[in-house]
């Protein structure tokens, strides 16, 4: 309970750093460059400028394009950047800019436009915390820290999500799939207060949670492409997961191991640690860019692969030297006392490559022991508490996974010029993460327990533009790997092989769950797969002849959509399945329909 | 989905040559001109030997099979390809492909898309960017469709990786292909699990159930999930959804295309021509003949001769051959035969052989010359990208277009350097 005070002790500062003076700076590196670079570069910017112009830097702006400068600073009214967007003239399509932005916007062009100084990657270092805080006083920081944003726009937040909301929520992001049925009426109906925070210990504490992070991670780390958890839990890389998640391995440990594990030796019987998969591609050991491509992107938060072939088109102190400087740390990779000289080197070589002695990114070049492997060294830089990118990219890529999208987003391209939503809040939480010994599940509980986190979907007439603020929660599509497991939970057909059912979807991982990424084809088997559409069989298990149709129109709602239906849909409901000759078979198509329904294939 | 814009700078440009030229720009003139509107693509995949396919060398040691004469004075194609051989009057012959890269994974990429494959940008095939550019929005059928073993990208799993490989890349999902693995089978999930009016039934209960959800969400998503359903189900319902099914075929027409799975592909493809869809690429796998190289060209030529010659025949005879582009390629040639009873064939790179058909080709034509051993090209080298600029201009699309990937960098269509379009062979 001593942190929960030092919560309060430490918010107010934590808050008037935010707030700061009744209008605080705003600049074209923290907040002008981003909502450019998301709502007009795409037409004006890089070798695609429209009308001459280019938004991405602020020289560009003030030198304007054919119709003159897009800015005057000081006078946002007779600048034409103003006059085109806050009449929505500009963006042309259907995305306008909200009216936090358009205010930022205004209030940048009135204070003269200032350019502010953008970080460099290895500037930005995570503060020493004066204050450890458990997760409840973490929970509480997130919730001021967002409600002083939306204060700051005057944009409302939308109410708490109701229990079943909630309820589904949860277990979709914890478990990776839905309720199940025998849960779901018990917890609705509990009058406990703190049933939120119970159940959310116990999905924590369940083996489901562990399969679902190894699974989503296996995918990431691993040689495979994604087939849903019975494969991916199939692999070494996933059964080492599933135990390293079970027993809440500190994250800083769990990639230690990764990065100093013994890949196999192709030549010799000899097997590698589990996690080799980390090296290997297609279960041939691979390249060195394979294993600097996942270590920059899911531990450091970088998209480092452009610098492979040339320098960093967008982060001037990203080198092409870097990058092979961060992978020569890999060329020793099977622990052999020389150099082999074949391994010193990529395969295919892209232009303009060099050998380079190994290096940390945007660090120095650490003293190694030419008989020794490097890798330990690397570890140890990449999971010290100093590292500036490491438990920063872990918090936001968590973050992502319950809001839909990072603090920084994409969460895998965290550098100057993507500046952060909330700078301060993932200041905090990379600063708690790391106090807290990169324990995953407490910083898990923190954001569960959040009243951000547990917003309706439902959005009010005041905030229903708002996807920066987090006013309320967001629509994400189910992965294809959750909508089996939702499927098959309820309707799932006899023999079918569960791999069988991914072979129409697409395998990217980590999509922008906020965009709907089903085509035809996917649909057709939603619709139409017999494997996934067994509604006869959980129909016969969840519909009782002596019930009232009430009652069974209530079960099928609870098991499909963790909630009871609304008084006219259960009216609605019973009309359809009295007006059809057999009860089974409309019973059989209430199921489906709740299983088909939007409601059904979105987390909400 | 408003992921790619085509930025109007191109346009400019070549309005701009055009002013100094005092002429039209090329392009607007071929894109008048052009009369293809539908696009078949046969992919070998594996790698057919250009040496006897379709440049047969009389050198020692080169080809294993012979030359014979075709429609066309002049020109010789091997003698495994009867059928086409009298169909050469329809055709331009490519005897210099330069696929470059001798890498199944990485050459399909190249072939597909025309670019090389890079770390994080998945290009778009070419399928994908026919049906972007002059898919029906309306249409019943969807635009592209997919026949035939897959062969996707590094895992070779049916279909897994097409995404990340020669699918739509970031043109997006919208321009994804339906694929139909199995002509014989038919679309898998086609028809509902239940009869044509308890699945109206069920339409319209979700029409009632979804409402009041849906309006208290209102976003994007839950109109494009909504969207989706109603596509799809009216696809299902459509009559040209029949055109999946070949078992309306007679057996004779299902024998004249050979009855493999090749021609049963071959088959549906013309089929699809027939009920508008745009864009139809059909797969064929096992051209890699590492050994035994002539026994293996004789059964994979088997099912190529007879399904290519009746679906040109077929298209002809329909009226449809003018108005369709069928180009036919692989990934790559293929080396010289090895030594031993059953020699093999290695990978090659540096030239292979390509078909365009129809769509306005004058056929009777062939382009590039090879050297004694049909390894190098002598004269006309067409490289991957110039052979795509040559399709997309006999689709009237401006291949100079540019895209704008996912991450904001724009793109062109086809990759432009030094580019000598393949344009020579239309009209």
């Amino acid at each position: 309970m001593s942190s929960w005070w030092l919560t309060l002790a430490l918010v107010p500062v934590v808050v008037a750093e935010t707030l700061g003076a009744e209008k605080p700076t705003v600049t074209f590196a923290r907040e002008v460059g981003p909502i450019l670079a998301a709502r007009c570069v795409r037409c004006h910017g890089g070798e695609s400028t429209k009308g001459g112009l280019n938004l991405q830097t602020l020289p560009n702006l003030l030198k304007g394009g054919e119709s003159g400068p897009a800015l005057k600073p000081g006078d946002p009214d007779q600048s034409l950047l103003w006059q085109q967007v806050h009449g929505d003239r500009m963006p042309t399509g259907n995305v306008k800019l909200t009216a936090t932005e358009k205010a930022l916007l205004r209030d940048w062009i009135a204070q003269g436009a200032r350019e502010g100084v953008p970080s460099a990657p290895a500037a930005v270092v995570v503060k020493p915390s004066g204050a450890k805080l458990d997760a409840p006083a973490l929970a509480r920081l997130i919730d001021r820290e967002i409600q002083a944003r939306l204060d700051a726009a005057k944009v409302p937040a939308s109410p708490t999500a109701d229990d079943s909301e909630f309820l589904r929520r949860l277990y979709l992001d914890l478990t990776g799939t839905i309720p199940p049925f025998e849960k779901i009426a018990p917890f609705l109906d509990s009058p406990d207060p703190a049933k939120r925070a119970k159940l959310i210990d116990e999905l924590l504490a369940s083996p489901a949670y562990a399969q679902h992070l190894a699974s989503l991670w296996a995918a990431r780390l691993g040689d495979n492409v994604p087939n849903g958890p019975q494969t991916d839990l199939r692999s070494a890389m996933g059964k080492w997961l599933e135990e390293a998640f079970a027993s809440n391995r500190p994250w800083d440990r769990m990639v230690q191991e990764i990065l100093t594990a013994t890949p196999s030796d192709s030549t010799a019987a000899k097997k590698g640690t589990p996690t080799d998969s980390f090296f290997s591609h297609d279960s041939k050991p691979a390249t060195v860019e394979k294993p600097t491509n996942k270590l920059a992107q899911y531990f450091l938060g970088i998209q480092l692969q452009c610098a492979q072939c040339h320098n960093h088109p967008f982060v001037p102190t990203l080198k092409q030297e870097d990058y092979w400087g961060l992978a020569a740390f890999f060329f020793k990779m099977n622990g052999k006392a020389t150099e082999d000289p074949k391994q010193t080197e990529p395969k295919a070589k892209p232009d303009g490559f060099q050998a380079v002695p190994a290096k940390f990114l945007g660090g120095a070049r650490p003293a190694l022991d030419r008989q020794g492997p490097a890798r330990p060294t690397l570890a140890q830089w990449v999971t010290a508490a100093d590292n500036p990118f490491f438990a920063k990219a872990m918090v936001n890529r968590t973050w992502a996974h319950f809001f839909g999208r990072g603090l920084v987003n994409p969460v895998d391209d965290m550098r100057p010029g993507q500046e952060p939503t909330h700078p301060v809040l993932l200041e905090e939480l990379a600063c708690q993460f790391a106090a807290n010994g990169f324990d995953m599940q407490y910083l898990t509980r923190a954001i569960a327990n959040s009243q951000t986190y547990q917003r309706s979907s439902k959005p009010l007439a005041g905030n229903a533009a708002d996807t920066l603020l987090y006013s309320h929660a967001v629509l994400r599509s189910l992965t294809p790997q959750q909508l089996f497991a939702a499927r098959s939970a309820i309707a799932r057909g006899q023999a079918a092989p569960g791999d069988s059912f991914f072979r129409v979807f697409d395998p990217t991982i980590d999509r922008d769950p906020t965009v709907y990424p089903f085509g035809m084809l996917e649909t057709l088997r939603i619709l139409n797969a017999g494997m996934v559409n067994n509604t006869t069989a959980a129909v016969a298990k969840l519909v009782a002849a002596d019930k009232t149709p009430e009652q069974n129109i209530e079960a099928l709602y609870l098991s499909a959509l963790a909630r009871r239906p609304a008084v006219e849909e259960s009216r609605r409901a019973a009309a359809f399945i009295a007006r059809k000759d057999s009860t089974a078979a409309a019973y059989s198509d209430l199921l489906w329909v709740l299983l088909n329904c939007a409601e059904f294939q979105l987390n909400h | 989905m408003n992921l790619v814009h085509c930025s109007r700078r191109d346009f400019l440009k070549a309005s701009a040559a055009g002013t100094l030229t005092g002429t039209l720009p090329a392009l607007g003139a071929g894109a008048e001109k052009a009369k293809a509107k539908q696009f078949v693509f046969l992919f070998m995949s594996g790698g057919p030997a250009q040496l006897d396919t379709l440049d047969v060398k009389d050198t020692p040691g080169t080809s294993l099979t012979k030359p014979i004469a075709t429609s066309v004075p002049g020109i010789q194609v091997s003698e495994l390809l009867p059928k086409f051989a009298q169909q050469v009057q329809h055709a331009a012959i490519v005897r210099t492909m330069q696929t470059v890269i001798p890498d199944h994974a990485l050459g399909r990429y190249y072939a597909h898309t025309g670019y090389r494959a890079a770390p994080g940008i998945a290009h778009p095939g070419i399928g994908s960017v026919v049906v972007k550019e002059l898919e029906k929005p309306d249409a019943a059928l969807p635009g592209f469709v997919q026949v035939g073993p897959a062969f996707g990208g590094v895992t070779g799993d049916e279909g897994i990786s097409r995404y990340n490989f020669y699918g739509a890349g970031y043109l997006g999902p919208r321009y994804q292909p339906l694929v139909v693995k199995d002509a014989a089978r038919g679309l898998d999930e086609l028809r509902p699990l239940v009869t044509a009016p308890a699945f109206q039934d069920r339409l319209e209960l979700l029409e009632e159930l979804q409402q009041d959800f849906n309006a208290s969400r209102q976003k994007a998503i839950v109109r494009e999930q909504e969207v989706l359903v109603k596509r799809t189900v009216r696809l299902m319902q459509s009559k040209e959804a029949k055109a999946f099914d070949l078992a309306e075929e007679p057996a004779r027409v299902r024998d004249a295309y050979g009855k493999t799975p090749f021609g049963d592909a071959c088959l549906l493809a013309r089929r699809l021509v027939e009920a508008g869809v745009c864009c139809v690429e059909v797969g064929m796998t096992g051209w890699d003949t590492h050994g035994d190289h002539l026994g293996r060209h004789q059964i994979l030529c088997g099912a190529l001769d007879p399904a290519l010659a009746a679906l040109v025949a077929e298209l002809k005879d329909r009226g449809l051959l003018e108005t369709t582009l069928i180009a036919w390629m692989g990934e790559m040639g293929r080396g010289l035969p090895g030594n031993g009873a059953k020699p093999g064939t290695n990978h090659h790179g540096k030239s292979g052989v390509g078909l365009l058909i129809g769509g306005g080709v004058r056929g009777g034509q062939v382009v590039g010359k090879t050297d004694a051993k049909g390894l190098e090209a002598a004269e006309r080298p067409v490289s991957v990208p110039e052979f795509h600029a040559g399709i997309y201009h006999g689709l009237g699309i401006d291949y100079t277009k540019e895209y704008t990937a996912l991450d904001g960098r724009p793109i062109r269509m086809v990759d432009s350097k030094d580019l000598k379009p393949l344009t020579e062979v239309f009209g």
